[in-house]
């Protein structure tokens, strides 16, 4: 076994087998995982929020789907992997919180979701997984070796797409 | 907001909001449980967004967490998060339940339960603070989520998130018969509204 790599909020990484990669806790955001069949690297990145275009305030591009799928993408292509083989997996866009009334504050999970699917179809990047939406938050590692992702949710067991 | 732009004067005034806000919230507490509920000094503090789920035992602590959120001359929201014991004490003691050790799920009372504790507390601090600086704003009606702290607290964080990378967080801790509870009120707004609660005050 190798060591387990931590992915933060608003933070991208690359894992190499046999590590793997995981990012705890998450709630309205969204994980993303970018690998293929055969190589070796894989990415991981947690984004909070939709579109950097929104705000003015985008220093830190792994914050949001946009930009930080695009520096993932660029870093593992900076590893020799080609963006045709590329693959993803994605988790959380919950809304942890159920409010009375319609608010905007219900919508980020499923607001990033959109965006995050938006955001790989432009680069071409098929989704072959998918547990998002819903209402409880999720903890995720993805191991490469076996091109799976366990997802951990409080009371609710664990779950491999 | 920045450290830089957070004189110590304007700290010591978030303090002693926090102070206010938290003291009378206790104090309506303490009454409904007829409890002997106290607050601490609260800290205000700059936190990187991956330091909020540490205050309370890192992000896949189970926490049970009611989140009340404001908008109008000072927008933002309060969350009162306690870790589940503790979450079980003040529920079991407003019901009158006590809870087994094959406990795995708060049911509807236990929920509604806290989410009312929750409700007073921070109806109580956002009023305090209406009160002090006497800005308008309106107050929604509480949602409650139990779950990893990590995920409980995307909400608020991805709230920062739309206007910077750092967190400023009035953190208030309460004591149970001077037991400290494991759990926090949070206040979190943003610079437009710091700026008119300075104002208010007449230290803009």
């Amino acid at each position: 076994m190798g060591e387990v790599i931590k992915v933060g909020i608003a933070d991208w990484k690359l894992c190499k087998n046999p590590d793997t990669i995981t990012t705890i806790g998450l709630g309205s955001c969204v994980g993303i995982v970018l690998y293929t069949a055969t190589d070796d690297s894989c990415g991981m990145v947690h984004i909070m929020l939709p579109s950097s275009k929104e705000i003015k305030n985008n220093t830190n591009r792994a914050k949001f789907a946009d930009t930080g799928i695009e520096d993932l993408l660029k870093a593992l292509e900076k590893c020799g992997i080609k963006r045709q083989q590329l693959v993803a997996k994605i988790a959380g866009g919950a809304a942890m919180f159920q409010f009375s009334g319609k608010t905007d504050l219900a919508s980020v999970g499923e607001r990033n979701v959109k965006a995050v699917k938006e955001v790989l179809a432009a680069f071409k990047i098929p989704i072959v997984a998918e547990d998002t939406g819903k209402d409880y938050g999720r903890t995720i590692v993805f191991d490469n070796v076996a091109k799976k992702l366990t997802i951990r949710s409080a009371g609710k067991g664990e779950k491999v797409i | 907001m920045n450290d830089q732009e957070l004189n110590s004067m304007k700290l010591d005034v978030l303090r002693e909001i926090g102070n206010i806000g938290a003291g009378n919230a206790t104090t309506a507490l303490s009454v409904m449980l007829n409890s002997g509920l106290r607050v601490e000094v609260p800290v205000v503090k700059m936190l990187d967004f991956d330091e909020i789920p540490d205050m309370i035992g890192g992000p896949d602590t189970v926490v049970a967490a009611v989140l009340t959120h404001f908008t109008g001359e000072v927008s933002g929201m309060t969350l009162f998060v306690l870790e589940m014991e503790e979450a079980k004490n003040l529920a079991g003691t407003m019901l009158g339940r006590t809870y087994d050790e094959n406990f795995t799920e708060f049911d509807y009372m236990d929920r509604s339960a806290l989410k009312e504790i929750g409700n007073i507390l921070m109806s109580s601090y956002i009023s305090s603070i209406g009160t002090l600086t006497n800005l308008k704003f309106t107050i929604a009606p509480p949602a409650i989520c139990v779950d990893m702290a990590g995920s409980v607290l995307s909400l608020p964080i991805s709230e920062l998130g739309q206007v910077g990378d750092k967190a400023l967080i009035i953190d208030s801790k309460f004591l149970d018969n001077e037991r400290p509870i494991n759990g926090f009120l949070l206040f979190v707004t943003d610079d437009v509204s710091y700026e008119h609660i300075f104002q208010a005050l007449g230290i803009g």
